[in-house]
């Protein structure tokens, strides 16, 4: 249903009448927004990214195939750009504390307890994944495109798709551990003084 | 089972590519071993926390910045000449020069002063219009004196061959000058060889 509405747009848009893509913007312009901010971590580079990203989507529009979902193929030009952003930026000197690294404590696992995340921390520990694992925990976990979709979107073979995003769930995992086990000796130091 | 299987397991789980049976092993290794059961509920915490990240709400005048920076009239039709319209630009040149020739060799070439009235009369308007184009050639002459007269002209001139109109004078002004060109060629052999066509006319 939506989809047939995309492609009514599209076919509007591509028969002359530019303006009907802002409809198009309107509609992923939340989604889009939102990878590339997770992916970037910076509002002002995700604004640049994800209008970059619908300029090139207008662009190429006679490239889209209407055989995938409009919202997998424009997710996939948000992610290339930010995974390009990314390598270019890394190229570029980082000053050194931008880079968070918490000591990394040992909690025993009586110590640590399992409760609600919040948002927060998620974000965090998304940030702080490698490009290439991020875009994936983002486009399967978030957006819920599939294996296949991802394939085609990051050009790489479902093996290697595979390995990577079940190598970066366990950094995920890791992560988010470590850093409820430093809150929770964080609220026990605050009880006891 | 061991851990590692315990490990492929939880994957497939959360891939939603695991069938019943690896289910109950998992579950079954899951209650047992402490260090497996604490990796699934972290894994499921971590995931499902990415699963129910809401959406960022993109900056103000989002649509209006994106639209401003495009090109709206990318996908406007652009008139295309069709296979028709080649084929006719082609054809008739040809059609209007065998003409020509067919005009000389019933007709001859032409006495001015003198001759088949039915023909004159008409390589007469042709005529005519071969001095106009010496005319306008003259003026033209005049007007280009100037440089900048020159470059406007250009400029109005490109404007009108673009138009509507100017493509359609341009091609009648190409097919006549055909005609004239033919004609020229013809009176021109005439003179070399001495040939006057089906019929000649007195001086
Ligand atoms: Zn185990």
């Amino acid at each position: 249903m939506l989809q047939d509405l995309d492609h009514k747009i599209i076919e509007d848009v591509l028969q002359g009448d530019g303006d009907k893509f802002g409809e198009i913007i309107g509609r992923y312009k939340n989604g889009v927004y939102s990878i590339c901010m997770r992916m970037v971590g910076d509002a002002e580079e995700a604004r640049d990214l994800s209008q970059e990203t619908f300029i090139k989507a207008y662009n190429n529009l006679l490239k889209y195939n209407p055989e995938y979902k409009f919202s997998t193929w424009i997710f996939k030009i948000a992610t290339n750009l930010s995974i390009d952003y990314l390598r270019r930026k890394k190229h570029q000197a980082l000053p050194l504390d931008e880079k968070l690294s918490m000591p990394y404590d040992t909690a025993s696992a009586e110590d640590m307890y399992l409760h609600r995340c919040n948002k927060d921390e998620i974000e965090r520990v998304i940030q702080e994944l490698p490009p290439d694992y991020k875009a994936l925990v983002i486009l399967y976990h978030k957006e819920g495109l599939s294996y296949q979709n991802i394939c085609d979107v990051m050009k790489l073979p479902m093996s290697k798709v595979k390995n990577r995003l079940h190598r970066a769930r366990s950094m995920l995992k890791e992560r988010l551990k470590e850093i409820k086990e430093e809150e929770s000796i964080w609220t026990a130091k605050e009880l006891q003084s | 089972m061991d851990c590692k299987r315990a490990s492929e397991l939880t994957m497939k789980y959360f891939d939603q590519t695991i069938n019943d049976f690896e289910k109950k092993e998992l579950d079954c290794h899951i209650t047992a071993c402490s260090t497996c059961r604490l990796d699934f509920q972290w894994m499921r915490e971590a995931l499902e926390g990415v699963e129910e990240l809401e959406d960022f709400e993109a900056p103000e005048n989002f649509e209006i910045e994106v639209l401003e920076q495009l090109d709206l009239k990318r996908y406007e039709p652009k008139p295309v000449p069709s296979k028709i319209q080649f084929w006719l630009a082609l054809t008739v040149p040809c059609v209007f020069a065998i003409l020509s020739i067919g005009f000389y060799i019933r007709f001859g070439t032409i006495d001015w002063k003198d001759g088949y009235t039915g023909a004159v009369s008409f390589m007469r308007v042709i005529d005519l219009g071969n001095r106009m184009y010496g005319l306008l050639g003259l003026t033209g002459k005049a007007l280009g004196e100037t440089f900048f007269v020159f470059i406007k002209a250009l400029k109005y001139m490109s404007a009108f061959l673009n138009s509507r109109m100017g493509i359609y004078m341009t091609i009648v002004a190409f097919l006549c000058s055909i005609l004239v060109f033919t004609q020229y060629v013809l009176i021109k052999l005439t003179d070399v060889f001495g040939y006057r066509g089906g019929r000649s006319y007195e001086k």
